[in-house]
This record gives structure tokens, sequence and C-alpha cells, in this order.
């Protein structure tokens, strides 16, 4: 089994960026069996159903996303993943061990960075880590090693002093992350890290969450942004209503659902003449005008565009912006669920 | 557990020092009030409550003549001085309501607090043994509620103890023996019901009386951080860490208690030095100090466990502090007897405050014993509800 060792200043990571970012983490070994196994998870709450036969499993070094709008379940899976729920049946195990809301076995394999800005804003960010490094059994030595690592990490070592109430609401976000990480667990669970967060502040962690999973960390990262599980994740569960409706790479799931490139061209003057003559290309499904544009639906939107152009210019359009547009996740939850994610 | 129980605690204790509030709620504002409410209702420090009453014999019995010797017998003791009116002489009241302006121009006039009036009948009634039971009257000054209403409890003293010799007199002659309803000169018997005697002086009383009501206020922040670990999302990352969920309710447990009694040795450590309060033999104040806190956070961990949010909790304990200081003497005596009694000692207040009263100028502690049984059977009658409710708190 694979296992992490914190803080011993060196790392094994199949990536240089985790030794680079994280230096106190270690991934000792890797084999093929999943570090995450969750099988048939139902949670109901008086007439909700919640989470609906929910299974998934992580490699280790994996990013996971779960993808889905808010109410979809995502928290509340992650929250029995992680052992703060009781499932009310379905099992689930982590670096072998099965994890259970009363008891304390395969906690330290797991760590948490919750939705909320879960830190004492009275406390200085050292103070906050010290306090949750001692909860995961570490000696002060250790603590205040691996506390000095994160603060680096989170670029927040000159401000560690401080009161995390005077911080901004980005370093309180890396804070956040920081203490998830602090006691180099083997899955990270995310909840929704960006919400609230500004573009440069998203931007790093996005690029912080991409180190761990090179570095050999199995991540479990949920959003309702599809740009980021699109970006972050080796592999997407996309969850409605409680269930995983669809499940696989970026491609495997656009593939799935089988949607076409949409062509949107700008255009002045009447394209009357030459829309009939652009349904009957070869490879396009349909055609429609939409707001002095015209809005070609086909399987390979790049390969069909001259002939689109030509039969525009001949019909004595002229032609403004052109926007290809590839099938998405947005496109594929859509599809699976008739609903837009951002609903 | 215990590392877990412990490391909560620290940071808990930490997070509640820097908290001004503790020291402003626990600390200065029931200091402040007690100085306060000291210098409104009565003398500083060891001073006693001076009260002024007057005694009007209408009836001119020879039991109502007892009385009304018995009463002006307690001149000069306690601080009370008695001023006496002769019940012929036509500046005394006869029940009617031309005696009772007569009253109120004595009251004014000689600054007197209260009069008891022992109207006419008093001793018919008491010799009846059976009938209507005999009464006094109290005609009071209302601008000085806390030295009518100790002349009020003098009175109903005195008719409570001729009530029982009535009664008592009364069931001996449907027996056939002849006992004769008697005024005793131990009836007259003032010292139980007074502040400014062998208990607390009114100072030390008032000070107490705070203490025990913010005494509340202090060891609910410790309780209800549980809550608002909820709101903020630390519950979470708590819960999600390797410790057993029981430790974080301990720990919230112990820093509340610990918050409660150092908030209460510190206004009565600062009440003994800056008030003269002579608080007893320290043994005994700090059992009842103990107890009284336990109860305290037992109290205000059931509100926390009712509670949805921490700032509604917050709003109830209020309620339940304030409510229950009222009705336990924190602000004024209670009566002792009928349904205002009863109510006043289920509370932990009253329990403390007689504990004190019991104390001061007592040779040992062990007198305090059953008012600390009293608050501990209050705590853990309380305290296990509490807790379970708490446990159900324990969710993300």
């Amino acid at each position: 089994m694979p296992c992490s060792v914190p803080s011993r200043g060196r790392t094994s990571g199949s990536d240089g960026r985790m030794a680079e970012r994280f230096p106190g983490t270690i991934i000792v070994s890797a084999v093929n069996d999943p570090l995450v196994e969750a099988a048939h998870l139902y949670k109901r709450f008086d007439k909700l159903q919640a989470v609906d036969d929910v299974s998934l499993s992580i490699d280790p070094g994996e990013t996971y996303g779960l993808l889905g709008p808010n109410g979809a379940g995502k928290t509340t899976a992650i929250s029995m993943i992680a052992g703060l729920l009781e499932p009310d049946s379905g099992t689930v195990t982590v670096a072998g061990t099965q994890i259970k809301p009363r008891s304390t076995q395969g906690r330290e394999a797991i760590g948490l960075v919750p939705q909320d800005l879960a830190i004492y804003p009275d406390l200085s960010a050292e103070e906050n880590l010290m306090f949750f490094a001692s909860l995961y059994g570490m000696s002060k030595r250790d603590a205040r090693a691996r506390a000095d690592e994160v603060l680096e990490v989170i670029g927040l070592a000159d401000r560690r002093k401080e009161r995390t109430s005077k911080y901004s609401g980005g370093m309180k976000r890396r804070l956040n992350i920081g203490i998830g990480l602090l006691h180099s667990p083997r899955l990270l669970i995310l909840d929704e890290p960006t919400v609230g967060v500004d573009p440069q502040s998203r931007n790093a962690i996005l690029e912080s969450v991409e180190a761990l999973s090179g570095g050999g960390m199995a991540v479990l990262y949920t959003t309702h942004y599809m740009e980021e599980a699109e970006r972050l994740c080796d592999r997407i569960g996309i969850i409605d209503s409680g269930r995983v409706v669809a499940e696989g790479t970026t491609e495997q799931l656009i593939s799935r659902v089988g949607e076409n490139d949409r062509v949107r061209i700008e255009v002045t003057g009447s394209v009357d003449a030459a829309i009939g003559h652009i349904r009957d290309i070869s490879g396009v499904v349909e055609a429609s005008t939409e707001d002095h544009a015209i809005v070609v639906m086909a399987d390979d939107g790049s390969r069909h565009l001259p002939a689109v152009i030509n039969h525009l210019v001949d019909g004595g359009a002229q032609v403004g912006s052109i926007e290809v547009t590839r099938p998405d996740l947005e496109a594929v939850f859509l599809h699976l669920t008739g609903k837009a994610l951002r609903e | 557990m215990i590392a877990a129980v412990r490391t909560i605690t620290v940071k808990d204790m930490r997070q509640r020092l820097r908290d001004k509030s503790f020291f402003l709620v626990g600390i200065v504002t029931p200091f402040v009030l007690a100085i306060i409410f000291d210098l409104v209702f009565g003398g500083l420090g060891g001073d006693e409550l001076e009260v002024r009453a007057g005694v009007v014999d209408a009836d001119q019995s020879e039991i109502s003549g007892r009385l009304y010797e018995g009463v002006s017998a307690i001149d000069g003791e306690g601080g009370v001085t008695i001023v006496t009116f002769d019940g012929d002489s036509g500046t005394g009241p006869d029940g009617t309501s031309d005696g009772e302006l007569d009253v109120r121009s004595a009251i004014d006039e000689q600054g007197l607090d209260a009069v008891i009036v022992i109207p006419e009948g008093f001793g018919a009634d008491v010799t009846s043994g059976g009938g209507q039971a005999p009464r006094l009257r109290v005609v009071a000054d209302p601008d000085r509620p806390i030295q009518v209403g100790i002349v009020e409890s003098i009175a109903d003293g005195l008719v409570t103890d001729i009530e029982r010799s009535r009664l008592a007199a009364g069931a001996g002659q449907q027996l056939g023996t002849s006992t004769e309803p008697a005024l005793q000169e131990a009836d007259l018997d003032l010292h139980r019901e007074w502040p400014g005697g062998e208990g607390l002086d009114t100072g030390s009383r008032m000070l107490a009386g705070m203490v025990v009501m913010f005494v509340f206020f202090t060891v609910s922040f410790g309780v209800t951080t549980l809550l608002s670990e909820k709101e903020t999302g630390t519950m979470r990352r708590l819960l999600a860490a390797p410790i057993r969920r029981d430790a974080i309710l301990a720990a919230k447990g112990i820093v509340s208690y610990v918050l409660g009694a150092l908030a209460t040795v510190i206004l009565m450590v600062a009440g003994a030095v800056l008030m003269d309060a002579d608080w007893g033999p320290w043994l005994g104040v700090s059992a009842l100090v103990l107890a009284a806190v336990l109860t305290a956070v037992a109290l205000m961990a059931v509100v926390a466990g009712i509670a949805k949010t921490a700032e509604g909790a917050s709003g109830v304990q209020a309620i339940v502090a304030v409510g229950l200081a009222m009705l336990g003497g924190s602000w004024f005596p209670v009566a002792s007897e009928g349904i205002l009694g009863v109510l006043s000692q289920l509370t932990p207040h009253y329990w403390f405050l007689e504990g004190l009263d019991s104390l001061a100028g007592a040779d040992s502690g062990s007198v305090v014993l059953p008012h600390v049984a009293a608050l501990v059977a209050i705590a853990v009658v309380v305290g296990v509800p509490a807790t379970v409710l708490l446990r159900r708190r324990l969710t993300p």
C-alpha cells in the first residue's frame, strides 16, 4: 500500500513541482490499488435524497472532480468520504481503512479543505496551523517545522503572527488550504475552494492543486465551475440530484454525449439564400439564424467553416466575427440533466 | 482523548482571554453593577442597611400589647429604629382611611420607611383558635422598597408564628386539651430574616448576587462556541481530525467551567479586598463557588443544545440568566414562601446566596453542605440532558 511520511526533507513524487511547492510531502510508493473507494453511498435528509447510490474510486496521484450545480449532493458525498457524516448505507475506504464517523481510524490519511473559511479569525496563521497540527498528533517540533513549510508554500510566512481577521479573502483561502495540507495527507478533499475568490487567487489555488496531484497526492475536488474541472481533473464525475450520472475523462464524457461543434458567424445582409445551401453541406446537422448571426451545428465545425463562409458570401452577406465552440462539460451536463450547470 | 481535550481547551481559552468581552461581561460589569446597586440601595462595604419603622397598637388587647412591646424591643438592633405610636392618642390608625392618612403623615414627618399596624380585633382573632386569621397591616413609603421589604418580612414572620400558635391552640381544643394561644418572646427572632445581621452585609450581598448572575453569561461563552464552530465551518475540521468527538464536548465544558470559576474567584477576591466583604470560611466558599459554576455550565449547555444558532443561544441564555437571577434573589430578596418561594428554591442563585449568607460569620465551611448538595443536584439533573443535546450538535 502507498503511504506518506510528513516532513523528512526529500520527495519521491513523479512531478518535480511537488518538491518545490510542498517539500514536506513524500509519497513513498504508488501501486495500482485505488486510494479511495466509496461504494454505494446513500444519504437522506428528511424528504431529500441528498446522495443516491454514489460510488467512486480515486488512485494515488489522481485528481478526481465532482462536478455539479449547487445542491447536487457534492458536499454531502465528500462529507461521508471524509468521515463527517454517517451514510445511510454504503462504505468508504481510504488507504485500506474503512472510514466511520465515530471512529478515528484512517483520519490521518485525509486532509479536508471545507468550502467555508474554516479558520479561527482571532488566532494568527501560525496558531491556526499549530492547533490543527496538534490535533493530528504531531509533536510540537514537527508541527512547527511543518507549519513553517506550509506558511512558505501559501505565501504567508511574513505575516504568520498576524491575526487572520486582518487577512484578505485570498490570504484566508490560502490558509484554509494550507491547514488541509498540514499533516501531509494522502487524500486531499477540496470542497469548492475557489468560491468567492478573485481571479488572481483562484489561479494560484488551481496551480497549487495541480502541483499536489503531480506530487502523488490524491485529490478529490468538488466544483460547479466546469473550467476548473476540465483544467484540474484526471477524471470527472458529474453529479446531479445526488446521483453520479456520468464519469470519465473530459474527452470520454464529451464523446459519450456526442455533441456537435457550434459555429456562430455574425453577418450583415440577408442569409436567406445561403442558409439552404449550408444545410445541404455534408456533416452540418443544423443551421439557424439568431440576432444578426447564423448558428451552424456540425460534427467538425472548423472543417466545414470555409464552405459555410463561401455560401454566405455568394448569397450577398458580409461576414463579421466567427466563433467555433467545441462541446464542453457544460454541454454534457445540459445533455445529461436537461439543465444548465449553474442553475 | 486527553491530548485532544487539552489542545482544544488551550485554544479556546486563548481565544476567550483575548476576547475583551470575557473581562467586560465576566468581571467588570458585575463589579461595577454591585457597587452601583450598593450605592443606590444601601451603604457601601460593611455598613448596615438603616431601617426606620413604626408600630401602632390599634387593638389595645393583651396579646396586641405583647406584640407591640416585642416589636418595640427590636429598636436599635441590626440597624433598625422603631418608633412607637399610641393607638389611643389619635395619631395612630385604627383601620379606617382616616387612620391611614395619619400614618402616612407620620411616615412623611418622621422619615419612616414603614409602619406596622396592629389592627382592632387582632387579639380576638388570635384567641379564637379558628375563623379569621389574625393580620398585621404595613403602611409603606413607596420610595424605600428595600427597607419596606425588610419591615414586611418582620411582619410576615410575626404573623406566621402567631398563626402557628393559634392553629395549635385550635387543634388542642378539638382534642380536649386547654392550650391557650400565646405569643412568645422567641417569636420575635428577627436575625434569620436580616441581610445586615449575621449573614452577608448589603454590599457583599449585592456583589454576590451580581457574581452568580453574571457567571451564567461568562460560562455561556464557552458552550456557545460549539455553535459558532458549526457556523464558521471549523467544526467540519474538528470532526475530520483523528480525535474522538466527545473530546470536543469535554473541552467546551472545561473552558466554560474554568472561565466561570476564574471570573467568580476574581470578583469575590476583589469584593473581599475592595469592599471588605467577609465571605466566611474559604473552604466552604470554594465548594459553593465550584458547585454554582457547575450548575451554570449545565444550564447554559441546555440552551446551547436546543438553540439553532450561536446568536439565538446567546439571546435565550441572557433571558435565562436574568430571569433566574431575579427569581433566585440576585437583585432583591425574594419571598421564601408560596409559589414564588418554591420557584426561587429551584434556582442555583438561591442556593448560592443562601449558602454565602450561612457562611458569613460561620465557624466552619460545613454549614454550606446542604447548599452545595442542592447545587450539585441541579447540575446533575440539568447536565445529563444537556450532554445528550450537545452531542447531537457534533455534526458538520
